[in-house]
């Protein structure tokens, strides 16, 4: 009987103190979830559901090209600004540089008729014009993201004289590659009018379905990993920060998307310079600007052919390709970024972001 | 000795999940399992567009708005809510500049 009772007493401890461990992972995940896009900033133009911030400056005087930065339409803008430390855009304050960032909000069924030209020539441009004129430059430095850094290569192309230089992160250019999405969307198997016919915008939740076909074990993994280190404060808050991030998705405005595979992955329009928006022509060849190409050979979703066959497109002859290690969001916000990626960005873009370079030519 | 109960769960663990992950992304590269995938996608599609029909054909019968006439007067009206806010702006300027002149 004694023997029993020691039993119980010793099981119930041990339950009592990984309910204690879990219930203190769970304290620290949703400190971690609360810490994301902290920098402080302040908004500076806005239109619909798109709004431009700027973000205060690290120092008296920024440099006088000031950046600004576009996301993907179908992420939450913070990956830039993930979590207090793994912050590219506090990392690019503390350097100087004034930082804007275009969130492109969250798309509603009123969004559901806006296509890319409304995208490209009217949000992006109108929000490089409110940066212009709130930093008092007359050009600046395009930073795209992911599609972002798709939009940015075609805006440049489009209204180069509001370009000082230009970076692709991580954007794809060439659709026509051996990565998983050039696969899935082929015109063989798929039709996106059947997609948005059915649906108006595309859900969010679809869209991470397919994010998730990637690799489907990977929450699976991601879940063993954190129930290992649970006990990591450092690891918890960051593991939170990219998960709210990643559950995070917005939906993806339906004539938009309807254009986005038509026109890039089925056609592949832009490489082979047939693409027009806005009835104008969009020739890479005519970007001249100073441009930044960065790209990572363990990127599933823009691989990195796909992204640096941009400096084979363009005219510029101040161009450089940046090769990281790392996933799609891991090269921008992971533990290596703050090592690789930011400092090499911001050695970059300082000696061009002088009063000379922000004058339009 | 044997190997400790969790390392050799997170062994198995990690072996399972790397064969997983190599499986499925041989499936996703073959155009017979795509083309299967698409086309169970499109029927499911297909479903629920005739629903989406049976619900239009309901609601014009009883002359009420249905979801792609709704989204259709909302954009149009965020267009016009745009246009009168731009329209605002450029009539504040313009006070402005009229203000600036009297003085």
């Amino acid at each position: 009987m004694q023997q029993w009772f020691e039993l119980w007493q010793l099981g119930l401890a041990g339950a009592w103190a990984g309910y204690a461990r879990w219930w203190q992972a769970m304290s620290l995940y949703d400190t971690g979830r609360r810490q994301v896009g902290q920098t402080p900033a302040r908004q500076v133009w806005h239109k619909d559901r798109v709004r431009l911030i700027r973000y205060l400056p690290g120092r008296p005087e920024p440099r006088a090209v000031p950046v600004l930065c576009v996301p993907s339409l179908i992420n939450r803008y913070y990956v830039l600004d993930l979590q207090p430390g793994r912050s590219l855009v506090s990392y690019l304050l503390s350097r100087g540089l004034d930082v804007y960032l275009l969130d492109w909000g969250t798309p509603t069924i009123q969004d559901r008729h806006l296509t890319l030209d409304d995208h490209l020539a009217g949000y992006l441009h109108q929000a490089v014009q409110a940066t212009c004129a709130d930093s008092g430059a007359e050009k600046l430095s395009l930073l795209g993201y992911c599609m972002g850094g798709m939009f940015a290569a075609v805006y440049t192309a489009l209204f180069g004289e509001w370009v000082a230089n230009l970076v692709n992160l991580a954007g794809p250019i060439n659709y026509h590659d051996e990565g998983i999405f050039s696969l899935l969307t082929r015109a063989e198997w798929f039709d996106p009018d059947k997609l948005v016919d059915s649906y108006g915008n595309i859900p969010a939740d679809l869209l991470g379905w397919a994010f998730q076909m990637l690799r489907p074990t990977s929450h699976l993994a991601r879940a063993l990993q954190f129930y290992e280190r649970m006990d990591d404060q450092d690891y918890v808050h960051r593991f939170a920060a990219m998960q709210t991030w990643i559950f995070d998705q917005v939906d993806f405005p339906g004539e938009t998307f309807r254009r986005y595979i038509r026109d890039f992955y089925q056609a592949n329009l832009l490489v082979s310079g047939r693409m027009t928006i806005g009835g104008r022509p969009v020739s890479l060849s005519s970007v001249t600007c100073p441009l930044l190409t960065i790209a990572s050979r363990q990127d599933e979703t823009a691989p990195c052919d796909s992204v640096t066959v941009l400096n084979d497109l363009v005219s510029s002859t101040d161009k450089e390709i940046l090769m990281l290690k790392g996933p799609h969001v891991g090269m921008v916000a992971g533990r290596t970024a703050s090592g690789q990626l930011w400092p090499h960005l911001a050695d970059w873009l300082i000696p061009r972001s002088g009063a000379e370079a922000g004058i339009m030519g | 000795m044997f190997p400790k109960p969790d390392d050799l769960f997170k062994q198995s663990f990690e072996q399972w999940e790397k064969q997983t992950a190599d499986y499925w992304n041989a499936l996703l590269r073959d155009p017979g399992f795509l083309k299967g995938m698409w086309q169970s996608m499109e029927t499911m599609l297909q479903a629920r567009q005739q629903f989406n029909r049976a619900v239009e054909q309901a609601l014009t019968a009883w002359q009420l708005p249905t979801r792609e006439n709704q989204e259709r007067i909302l954009h149009q009206l965020n267009r016009l809510q745009t246009l009168v806010n731009d329209l605002n702006e450029r009539v504040d300027d313009l006070m402005a500049q009229v203000d600036a002149t009297m003085v």
